[in-house]
């Protein structure tokens, strides 16, 4: 498994999900904001297409919807980077 | 409820293990103004609050808290792998070592453990409300006092995101407050508390 292409994939979810989540807590406070709306549909989906990738590549970043064989609690979890040092 | 996603919210990549450091940012975990008390402080207070759009920023806020517990202590694991009982010792990290391993256990850096008497849920919108702004200011102050005493990229990096992340949670806030108070008496915000004495105007 190439590890630096999928480091590289994982860094760009956790953008647009930055994006995302950043815009979802100025929605909460300015809803009737079109540019706050767009903004998070736009990034929105850049954040599910990359997430979509990432599961068809490298295994589940949420329970799976319908799954062939059971890959949730396969590692690396999150915080174990030990391969990278 | 909730769903996990097996991902940081941002990366926590610390090549050098320092337990020195480890013993301080520990407080940004279970201290007065760490991340576990800052995430049960917005989703205890929710509940109690009448303003929809309120409860969306507690509810928001909170969860993006455990986002920053599990930060945190991604930190702190990756600072205290593959340490020597030497290591250990001279650190300093001995008095937390006899008590926890290297497991991750919510304590400031002063050893006391978590303790809920750090945060307040009063039931009361413009208490509750002012407690939140306190409490991200308090955290930024935190996170500045970490990043004069760590020297290291690898750890300063998510250090800087987690304390922008404080300013921004507090500029959230500003706007909960004067959504609650939009709603309110502005003749007399101290009337009546709209979390308790419903049906008053």
């Amino acid at each position: 498994m190439n590890t630096d292409s999928r480091e590289r994939l994982m860094r760009e979810i956790q953008i647009y999900s930055f994006a995302v989540y950043e815009a979802l807590l100025y929605l909460d406070a300015y809803p009737d904001s079109r540019a706050a709306l767009d903004y998070y549909n736009k990034y929105k989906a850049l954040e599910q297409k990359a997430m979509s990738e990432y599961q068809r590549k490298y295994g589940p970043i949420s329970a799976p919807d319908n799954a062939s064989s059971w890959q949730w609690t396969e590692g690396p979890w999150p915080w174990q980077n030990e391969g990278k040092r | 409820m909730w769903q996990y996603e097996k991902k940081l919210q941002y990366p926590v990549n610390i090549k050098n293990p320092n337990p020195k450091y480890a013993k301080i940012i520990i407080s940004q975990l279970g201290g007065p103004d760490g991340e576990v008390g800052a995430s049960l402080r917005y989703l205890t207070q929710r509940m109690a609050m009448p303003y929809s759009q309120v409860i969306g920023i507690l509810t928001d806020v909170g969860t993006e808290e455990l986002a920053h517990v599990e930060m945190v202590s991604a930190i702190l694991y990756q600072l205290t792998r593959n340490l020597t009982p030497e290591e250990i010792v001279k650190s300093g990290f001995d008095t937390y070592f006899v008590d926890h391993t290297t497991g991750i256990y919510p304590v400031a850096a002063s050893g006391y453990p978590y303790s809920a008497s750090q945060f307040q849920s009063k039931g009361d919108v413009l208490t509750d409300l002012n407690e939140d702004l306190a409490a991200e200011q308090k955290a930024r102050t935190t996170y500045d006092n970490i990043l004069r005493l760590v020297d290291d990229p690898d750890v300063c990096d998510p250090i800087k995101f987690l304390r922008a992340r404080e300013i921004v949670h507090y500029q959230r806030f500003c706007d909960a407050l004067r959504i609650a108070q939009d709603n309110m008496d502005s003749k007399n915000f101290y009337g009546y508390n709209p979390a308790f004495d419903k049906g008053k105007k």
